[in-house]
């Protein structure tokens, strides 16, 4: 038996069947006795098997717990823990559609079991072994004939309007999420959609009538609640997935998508760089990086392919969803790709700035690649090096960091359109600022580039 | 004490009324999900009927081969 001294987990108080909580670094998920009758359900009717078989379900144990309240108690379960927990607004168009089509394809596997999925949040979606999986254990319910989907509306606001919105009007449109918590509000998404959209049929339906009929009944309470039979919400379900599928999103024109063909590395030098990234990783065997400014994930991946978990960070949708392409080819199961954008990182968002996690928050980490990438941030961004070297030493243990020249022909574009006010940007005060935080364990000379790279273990 | 049993058997009728409910799912929402599912509905037999028929011809020159 376990004591239960715990800590809530904050995003998980909406449902009153139960909520997550964390003891000594594991994640549990209390279910209350009045979710008893479904919890059976699922786990009984063969639904529990299916899904986690899968890989659509996260699984779970069930654990002996000693609880303060065991009036309302059931049980206590043990889930997977998810390595990285990210966030609609970090993934990319085909990570989010994805997420759609796996949610989809659990409510027609619940309904099949006489479930039926009673939340579609996209923040009960994550990443789990490179594929998306629902992570929510108690959001199903038992299905009764003729009752509508009651989870239509949150999937049109989480998955459909985001990606109709990324595919037809502007991919940065999925940062919407960051303001609207509970998904994009159908009507503000309608307004921004392209006139074409209201001649697709199933667009129009499903979010351009929604949000007129939304409005319409906007509190209005149901007299009668209309009966949807099984046949017809099969087929809305059919329809939803179906509008889903045919989205595309072909990243091109973004700025960094083709980057690598763009840069001044020679072959040579971009092989040695991959080389002494290598030994940097051999000599401190870390247990998980992240890479920031990972482009399409080329350096990322010597770190994954040695089953290291590597979060592939990068500002660019574009880059990351290619990103996310390779994964998918290959079945990579130790990378995740995320759209981050460093100047401004994911920040605590929903009550009280704690429902969703900051992106400091999800960290530290052990090892930051920091990769072709200071230059953007002390150029672009005009920060002080020493700014970055403190905001590099609360997030991680080691860093391997590229440091970029200002003779290279990369700063030198930077600095075309504009003054260089940058009189301290030189590798002596490089070294200087970061030595505050840092100990310089190793630097080499990339040959063939003007550029050095670094491995630093924290003060 | 009394109290917090009857507080806690108050919650736990409140919670069990809710049990299944805890998400708004909208009056408009509800309706055009409805109208929406009769118009698809309908379309969804013709999908189902046409993968049958492409089923069994594919599974007679299937056969054949």
């Amino acid at each position: 038996m376990k004591s239960e001294e715990k800590q809530n987990i904050a995003g998980s108080f909406r449902d009153p069947s139960g909520f997550l909580f964390k003891e000594n670094g594991k994640i549990y998920r209390r279910i209350n006795k009045v979710y008893a009758d479904d919890y059976e359900q699922l786990m009984f009717s063969g639904l529990y098997n299916k899904l986690v078989e899968n890989h659509l379900l996260i699984p779970h144990i069930e654990t002996e717990f000693k609880s303060a309240d065991n009036d309302l108690l059931y049980k206590i379960i043990q889930p997977e823990l998810v390595q990285f927990i990210s966030y609609p607004y970090e993934w990319s168009f085909s990570q989010l559609k994805d997420a759609a089509l796996t949610t989809l394809n659990i409510q027609k596997i619940a309904m099949e079991h006489g479930m039926s999925l009673k939340d579609s949040t996209a923040y009960n979606i994550q990443f789990w072994n490179g594929k998306p999986v629902l992570i929510d254990t108690l959001s199903f319910e038992k299905y009764k004939e003729g009752e509508p989907w009651v989870a239509y509306k949150q999937f049109c606001q989480h998955f459909l309007l985001p990606l109709v919105l990324m595919s037809y009007t502007d991919i940065r449109l999925s940062q919407l999420f960051r303001i609207y918590i509970d998904g994009i509000p159908l009507d503000l998404g309608a307004k921004l959609l392209p006139r074409k959209t209201r001649f697709k049929f199933s667009i129009f339906a499903h979010i351009h009538l929604h949000a007129k009929s939304q409005k319409k009944y906007e509190d209005k309470a149901i007299e009668k609640r209309s009966r949807i039979s099984k046949f017809k919400l099969l087929a809305l379900i059919d329809s939803l997935e179906t509008t889903v599928k045919n989205l595309k999103w072909n990243p091109k024109g973004t700025e960094w998508a083709d980057y690598y063909d763009i840069t001044n590395y020679s072959s040579d030098a971009f092989k040695c760089k991959k080389n002494y990234i290598e030994e940097f990783l051999k000599s401190i065997n870390p247990a998980s990086v992240w890479d920031l400014g990972a482009n399409t994930g080329i350096f990322s991946r010597i770190a994954s392919e040695k089953n290291i978990p590597t979060i592939s960070f990068d500002v660019d949708p574009a880059a990351v969803e290619k990103n996310y392409q390779i994964c998918k080819e290959k079945n990579e199961t130790n990378i995740l790709p995320l759209v981050l954008d460093l100047t401004n990182p994911s920040g605590g968002i929903g009550w009280a700035n704690q429902e969703r996690m900051s992106f400091i928050e999800r960290g530290p980490v052990d090892t930051v690649f920091a990769l072709a990438l200071i230059h953007h941030l002390a150029i672009s961004n005009n920060l002080p090096l020493i700014n970055i070297a403190e905001f590099f030493s609360s997030i991680c243990k080691f860093l391997i960091i590229e440091f970029v020249p200002k003779s290279d022909s990369q700063v030198k574009k930077l600095l075309l359109t504009r003054e260089d006010i940058f009189d301290k940007y030189d590798k002596e005060n490089f070294e200087k600022d970061f030595d505050n935080y840092f100990n310089i364990r190793k630097y080499l000379k990339i040959e063939g580039s003007e550029r050095y790279l670094y491995l630093m273990e924290k003060k | 004490m009394k109290q917090l049993k009857y507080f806690a058997l108050l919650m736990f009728f409140l919670f069990a009324l809710d049990a299944s409910a805890y998400l708004d799912p909208g009056t408009g929402s509800l309706i055009i999900q409805a109208l929406i599912a009769g118009f698809v509905g309908a379309a969804f037999v013709i999908k189902i009927y046409y993968k049958k028929i492409k089923d069994f011809f594919a599974n007679i020159f299937s056969k054949k081969k």
